[in-house]
């Protein structure tokens, strides 16, 4: 409470730590992280400590520093429907326009350590919609706002056509019965989607839909189309449709990738990888034994990959799937970086996220201990320079 | 072990000797040998060398070596989801789309003797979409596909009259397929029209067949008729307008119409291929089909064509696969005994020149 006060009386506050873990550069010992006004102005070892007059400091032995996560799309609640299921390509649907700020995973999100989030469209639409980046603070979709429409949502395999059936007997496509039916079926919704969008690029007249207009950026390159594919043999579809069509892609779920890593990673294609750890994770009939090693196949460094938690309040967050990868023989600089720094870069905000670097947002967490440690707890989170969650007072 | 090894090697030289070598276009030689390398038949004789390095294999005089079996049409490796009735008119569908390579179905093909599938979607859609070849291998798709666009499936089968949606009687259907052929700017027209992809269509009665025949002469499309129970009785049109035939799957418990029907046909002249039309039959029935119509009067050698160089052909792609000759693709499979005894058994399968399947020593 003091600290807090002191952080709101002045303009910079000195965090000294146990440990620092800037993401950008070696971690440091007994390190500090200045912040002033929402941003992160320095950081270093005990050797640099020279805090300027009228600074405030904060001792917190025993604690470590380390970037919030940056969440890329752990399953919540924050988005209370989803999807739009009154098509199966919705591509001018925004996430943004489904957050509620009001709800209560957010708070559960930020207290796993998460202070940016991707807000996406569910995965049951083949084209989904525009998916958005969040900070978790602020009471309107428009304070929370880091920036918009980022990605273009879109799905393959078993997400966007399980469960449903063929309009026979109903007239026309309704809740109840709705297309696609088959993975053969995902592909065709796709495929003429962007063909439609093609022909109507090149007659522009039709293109003041705005579904179109989406679908049309995507072909541009212009917007990354992010597909969800869980399977092998959806991930190897998601990569022959990038080329076919010439999108920019990225893939989300991945877990499966193992037969594809190599390339995925010739080809530059960010994951956003869903660990794999139980065999009914990948779904129904088609659950495969979890391999442990496809997030190390995939995190070598030549593309990004973002580590997202198995579903808020399941205590299974991000950090947790990052120690248990660890466990199973992952890097800790990659499972640290997949929660920080390879999100950012693949939503586009490492300019101001990801990294404790001066001039970043000053979006930090405090943790008791290693963050790769089931037992070490997150003490405070602290959004924009505001400790959010938990207190920084001994 | 053996196996372990050949495995390590299969990027290299599989030299196969002896045997009863089925070329596949009728022709038979005594004690030749095969060499395959890069995934091709690069020779076939008797004074060929071994390069070093080859796995040779030598295989038994009772041995039988036949091309790999061409599935004609079958919904195989699609969990049964050959059916999206997303519209009437869906050229853009694609069969590949939906063939996941580590099925189980797919998995126990791969020792049935039939080594190439022609993927097709179901009969939901007047224009189903395309239909893919591909390679009963051990690989993923971008392995196994040998053509993503073989052919176009057509329906005139009452399936696609019954999706709540247009059409809803044979006469719309045909009107709206007539339009679709007809109209230069469509994916119907130009795969069909343009491109003479093969048209397979479904159709089932007598009238189906003439509608077919007579889009045939109409456009100019290059038909091949699937599910043709009514074919006896349109035996003298099909036979006159030189159009393929594909029979099956076959069973034991078909009446006699049915069983006679490839002997018939054939005895007319018509071009026929084999179908497991999986998950209704199962690879292995392709031949257990080409075995059922021999007894009911077809030739030997036109059975084991019509699996072989014929269904190659019908699919327009004789150059590359069919027959075991030099810069074929080297699909091949070798029997325990003649290929159509069924007593015979499925020994080694050599699919792109991979070995993917070898029974196993008792």
């Amino acid at each position: 409470m003091i600290a807090l006060l002191l952080a709101l009386a002045q303009d910079v506050t000195v965090y000294r730590v146990d440990r620092l873990i800037p993401i950008a550069g070696d971690e440091i010992e007994n390190g500090w992280v200045a912040v002033e006004r929402g941003k992160i102005k320095a950081f270093g070892g005990a050797d640099t400590f020279a805090p300027e007059e009228g600074a405030a400091v904060v001792e917190l032995p025993g604690l470590v520093c380390m970037p919030g996560i940056v969440d890329a799309g752990t399953p919540s609640n924050a988005v209370p429907v989803g999807n739009e299921e009154s098509s199966e390509v919705t591509p001018a649907v925004r996430a943004l326009r489904l957050l509620d700020p009001s709800a209560p995973d957010i708070q559960r999100l930020r207290k796993q350590g998460v202070t940016t989030y991707c807000i996406s469209p569910g995965s049951r639409n083949v084209v989904g919609g525009l998916a958005s980046v969040i900070k978790l603070r602020g009471r309107t979709s428009e304070a929370m706002t880091l920036r918009e429409d980022v990605v273009l949502a879109a799905a393959m395999g078993r997400d966007p056509s399980s469960g449903n059936w063929a309009p026979r007997g109903f007239g026309s496509p309704n809740l109840y019965a709705r297309r696609p039916t088959t993975r053969m079926g995902v592909v065709y919704e796709f495929r003429r989607a962007f063909l439609e969008a093609k022909q109507a690029r090149e007659a522009p007249s039709t293109a003041d839909d705005p579904g179109t207009a989406v679908l049309i950026r995507a072909l541009e390159r212009k917007l990354p189309v992010r597909i969800t594919a869980r399977r092998a043999t959806d991930i190897e579809t998601a990569i022959r449709l990038a080329r076919e069509l010439s999108l920019s892609i990225q893939i989300e779920g991945a877990q499966e990738a193992e037969a594809f890593a190599e390339a995925i990673r010739t080809q530059k294609i960010p994951v956003i990888f869903h660990p794999h750890v139980r065999h009914d994770q990948v779904g129904g009939p088609e659950g495969t034994e979890p391999r442990l090693d496809t997030f190390s196949l995939l995190a070598d460094g030549s593309v990004p990959v973002a580590l997202v938690g198995q579903g808020v309040g399941e205590g299974e967050g991000p950090l947790t799937m990052a120690a248990y990868l660890a466990r199973f023989g992952a890097k800790r600089d990659a499972v640290l970086k997949a929660l920080t720094l390879w999100p950012a870069q693949i939503l586009g905000v490492s300019d101001r996220v990801g990294t404790i670097e001066a001039g970043r947002d000053a979006d930090l967490i405090f943790l008791t201990g290693d963050p790769l440690q089931a037992t070490t707890r997150i003490e405070a989170v602290m959004i924009d320079g505001q400790v959010i969650e938990g207190k920084l007072t001994k | 072990m053996i196996a372990a090894l050949l495995l390590l090697l299969q990027g290299d030289a599989v030299v196969l000797k002896g045997g009863v070598l089925h070329v596949g276009d009728g022709r038979l030689l005594t004690g030749a040998t095969i060499l395959i390398r890069g995934g091709v038949v690069e020779a076939v004789g008797e004074q060929i060398e071994a390069p070093e390095g080859a796995v040779v294999v030598v295989l038994p005089a009772s041995a039988h070596v036949v091309p790999g079996f061409i599935d004609l049409h079958t919904h195989l490796g699609m969990a049964a989801e050959q059916d999206e009735p997303a519209g009437p008119i869906t050229p853009h569908m694609r069969a590949a789309d939906g063939y996941s390579t580590d099925r189980d179905d797919v998995r126990a093909a791969r020792g049935s003797g039939v080594t190439t599938v022609a993927l097709a979607p179901g009969e939901a859609n007047l224009v189903g979409g395309a239909m893919s070849v591909v390679r009963l291998g051990d690989g993923y798709l971008h392995e196994a596909l040998v053509e993503p666009v073989a052919a176009m499936k057509l329906s005139l089968g009452a399936g696609a009259l019954l999706q709540g949606r247009e059409p809803t009687s044979p006469a719309g259907a045909l009107a709206l397929l007539e339009r679709e052929l007809a109209d230069a700017g469509s994916e119907t027209h130009r795969r069909l029209v343009k491109e003479k992809k093969p048209a397979f269509v479904h159709a089932t009665t007598v009238e189906a067949i003439s509608r077919a025949l007579e889009l045939r002469t109409r456009f100019g499309i290059r038909l091949v008729l699937l599910h043709a129970d009514a074919a006896d009785d349109a035996v003298d049109a099909i036979a006159a307008a030189g159009v393929p035939v594909v029979l099956g799957p076959l069973t034991m418990s078909d009446d006699d119409r049915t069983l006679r029907r490839a002997g018939l046909l054939a005895g007319k002249g018509v071009r026929i291929g084999f179908a497991s039309d999986a998950p209704v039959g199962t690879e292995e029935q392709l031949r257990h089909s080409a075995i059922l119509a021999v007894r009911h009067g077809l030739g030997k050698d036109a059975a084991l064509q019509a699996m072989t160089s014929g269904a190659a052909k019908i699919l327009g792609l004789d150059a590359l696969l069919g027959t075991i000759e030099a810069g074929r693709a080297a699909d091949l499979v070798v029997y325990d005994g003649h290929p159509l005894a069924p007593t015979s058994r499925v020994e080694r399968v050599i699919a792109g020149g991979r070995t993917v399947f070898e029974r196993s020593p008792k």
